[in-house]
């Protein structure tokens, strides 16, 4: 296993690059396609569930700080269900990855360099993924920390040159048919990408200061909610619905209307730059996470040795997760559905255990009073919460 | 056409070279969890490129949720305000 440290802060600023990651570049298209001009209500809706899902990731990751939801499915359940959980959670962030992968390679192709074949796109992309990977986690973090603040920069620099060219009246009349549609418009987000963040279950453990966590990562998720909030209600005001709604990277067309006289035009592909490190960024997370789900999964002593040989399955699994773009459509309905168990339901139910395997063993102790604890459960004790 | 055969080959001088390097530096279950991992990516990767009628994931997973895919797609695209 890795033995490398992050800090609370950049565990945070990569938590935020991967929220963001390629949802911002396909998530106005998706809403707005459904909600109409209401899609920023729909982020907002989410993001309050988002908030949910992450007290119950912090509840579960704080009752073992040092362990991996890997390490105590495996405590909590037994052997046998722990390493079935081990093989769901090892399948669904390889999907993850691969998906990532595939929108990566699709919107360079598309965009930028569309003559280049997608393997090229994809591979080009990959091996800077790799190299961070075989780094370890403490160059994610540092990677993190210096792509943050030039990220940011380009989309507060790019909001503010969009600032004459936004409608407001785009955005009216608000609610004509009830929140409902909104409501609609919040499900395919949900899998993707509020249920992903399970990935900090797997993150957690390399935390060095994890009593700041809590704190930082609540920031985080409202500076995603505000964020992607933000870039609905630019996209909406700058293109309007329908080119909105038929513009698969609105966001990226958004940065087609910034024109300063004859200054400043095509300035697309800087704000592209964005999008290729929010997507770089949750590419590499979901790379390692893969990687040391895999590793703790067969009990494998380096995750070094397994790095390279994931980016040669990761290639031909992200051609094979989308055939085309037909099925992307189908891919927003599906996708939640599945990211349902692994995000939601097999972090409750771990959480439901282990309360209640640490409260049957207090009533036990309760009544017995045992002279020493026994050897063989001391290891189902939670361990101590940092707050 | 030409990215294929790069790639295929790769993945072949992969598999011999990790073969080789974690032969003697690595335990058995790293040199057989990373030989199987790049043989089955590489065996992955053929299939896509022979053309095989491979259903893709999107299609497998539609299969297994589709009692509950369906109605949820009804009622997420009913009144859809643009058909992009």
């Amino acid at each position: 296993m890795d033995k490398g440290k992050i800090s609370a802060q950049q565990f945070a600023l990569i938590m935020y690059l991967y929220i963001i990651g390629t949802a911002a570049l396909v998530q106005p298209h998706t809403l707005v396609s459904i909600a109409g001009q209401d899609a920023w209500f729909s982020v907002i809706i989410v993001g309050i569930i988002q908030l949910g899902l992450i007290t119950l990731y912090m509840k579960l990751g704080f009752r073992y700080p040092q362990q991996t939801i890997i390490q105590y499915g495996r405590l909590l359940t037994g052997k046998w269900f722990g390493s079935a959980i081990a093989v769901v959670y090892m399948f669904y962030f390889l999907i993850l990855t691969a998906y990532v992968l595939r929108n990566i390679g699709n919107f360079i192709g598309s965009v930028v360099l569309p003559q280049t074949p997608l393997v090229v796109n994809m591979a080009v992309i990959l091996i800077p993924a790799i190299y961070g990977c075989f780094l370890g986690i403490e160059v994610i973090g540092r990677t993190g920390e210096i792509l943050f603040p030039w990220a940011m920069s380009v989309f507060i620099i790019t909001a503010l040159l969009l600032i004459p060219k936004m409608h407001p009246g785009e955005l009216f009349p608000m609610f004509p048919e009830g929140i409902t549609p909104s409501i609609k418009a919040g499900y395919p987000l949900l899998g993707f990408p509020s249920l992903e963040i399970v990935i900090c279950l797997m993150l957690i453990p390399f935390v060095q200061n994890q009593q700041k966590i809590k704190k930082y990562f609540y920031i985080t998720s409202v500076g995603t909610l505000i964020s992607g909030t933000l870039l609905s209600l630019i996209t909406i005001m700058v293109l309007g619905v329908d080119l909105t709604a038929r513009s698969p990277y609105a966001v990226y067309d958004v940065a087609r209307e910034i024109r300063i006289e004859r200054v400043l035009e095509r300035a697309e592909v800087i704000v592209g730059i964005i999008w290729l490190i929010t997507s770089f960024m949750k590419l590499l997370i979901c790379l390692y996470v893969t990687v040391i789900v895999t590793v703790q999964c067969f009990n494998v002593i380096s995750y070094k040795n397994l790095v390279i040989p994931f980016s040669f399955l990761l290639l031909p699994l992200s051609l094979w997760v989308l055939r085309n773009t037909a099925e992307l459509e189908w891919s927003g309905i599906v996708y939640p559905m599945m990211a349902v168990f692994p995000g939601f339901v097999i972090p409750a139910v771990l959480l439901i255990v282990g309360n209640f395997r640490s409260r049957n063993k207090q009533g036990s102790e309760a009544q017995t009073q045992p002279p020493s604890q026994p050897q063989s459960e001391a290891h189902l004790q939670p361990q101590p919460q940092p707050e | 056409m030409g990215p294929d055969y790069i790639i295929t080959a790769a993945i072949f001088v992969a598999v011999i070279l990790n073969f080789i390097a974690l032969r003697r530096q690595a335990s058995k279950k790293d040199l057989w969890s990373s030989t199987t991992i790049l043989l089955v990516g590489g065996f992955l990767y053929m299939l896509l490129i022979t053309d095989i009628p491979l259903p893709s994931f999107v299609i497998v997973m539609g299969h297994i949720f589709g009692p509950l895919a369906k109605p949820v797609m009804n009622w997420v695209t009913e009144g859809r305000v643009v058909h992009g």
